[in-house]
């Protein structure tokens, strides 16, 4: 069966953070992550750049998260991807919330690596096999 | 790892076939997936409203909708469940032949939470089911 390898779209902004989402990404062998902290990026503003995926930490000191995915709801290009929840958050307040904000998905950051890579993996896995909303999916 | 316990899936479909292939694919290792079937539109919307003769069922936790349906297509189903906000929490992955660039763009335009288009081969048909399985199950909160 083909699949596809995935462009990801990572909002984080603590370094230890994005070393380990990109050491399993890496690892499951994606077709590669960017790395933004913000949607003011102008990186966003170029159309091959476009990912198939956004992955959100809820917890981002500088910016709230949570208003982060309603901006990526209204945001013309990134509206319709899916977005990833990927937190330590375990509040059942915060994974109703993200679901009424069509989120795609929601995990709970295992504190174990190798947990947390089994849990990236799953995720990569799942997605590579569903269909992305933008033009990407002919990929 | 979770450990076990009851995770309900209503599939709203209306070929046989694929329900058997469902039932068929889905292991019983980890969490326990109790299936719910329903073969159109109208009757999902009975069972998330627990209109008889679903008022004794549970609400499901992930919801495995076709959009070829008789009676309500699947789009319409998806809409009701997206815009209600007692069932718009539910994650919904639509499961379909179609692999239309107007179905998948007009399903996630509803909030569908992810397409996947039905495999023919019955391997990689084995394969979407157990992913789906292992990601929705197992690793995801729902």
């Amino acid at each position: 069966m083909k699949t596809r390898t995935l462009k990801i779209l990572l909002i984080e902004d603590n370094k230890a953070e994005v070393y380990q989402v990109l050491d399993a990404i890496m690892t499951h062998n994606e077709d590669g992550m960017d790395v933004i902290s913000s949607l003011e990026e102008k990186r966003l503003n170029n159309r091959n750049n476009y990912p198939d995926l956004i992955i959100l930490d809820l917890n981002l000191p500088q910016h709230s998260g949570r208003q982060l995915i309603s901006d990526i709801k209204k945001h013309e290009e990134l509206k319709t991807n899916p977005i990833i929840v990927l937190t330590s958050s375990d509040m059942e307040d915060d994974i109703k919330t993200s679901y009424k904000k069509n989120i795609s998905s929601y995990i709970v950051k295992p504190p174990e690596n190798e947990e947390f890579q089994r849990a990236i993996f799953s995720a990569l896995d799942f997605y590579s096999i569903t269909q992305m909303p933008t033009n990407n999916y002919t990929r | 790892m979770k450990t076990k316990k009851r995770f309900d899936i209503l599939i709203v479909e209306d070929n046989p076939a694929d329900v058997y292939l469902i039932r068929e694919c889905l292991s019983d290792r980890g969490i326990i997936p109790h299936l719910h079937i329903v073969n159109d539109g109208v009757e999902a919307l009975k069972f998330l409203e627990r209109q008889p003769p679903f008022d004794d069922k549970p609400l499901p936790k992930l919801v495995i909708l076709d959009l070829n349906l008789p009676k309500i297509s699947g789009f319409q189903v998806l809409e009701f469940i997206k815009k209600d906000n007692r069932f718009k929490s539910i994650p919904v992955i639509i499961l379909s032949t179609s692999s239309s660039i107007k179905d998948i763009s007009h399903s996630y335009s509803l909030n569908a939470n992810c397409y996947v288009v039905k495999p023919k081969d019955l391997e990689d048909f084995s394969r979407v089911v157990g992913s789906i399985e292992d990601f929705w199950l197992e690793t995801a909160e729902v």
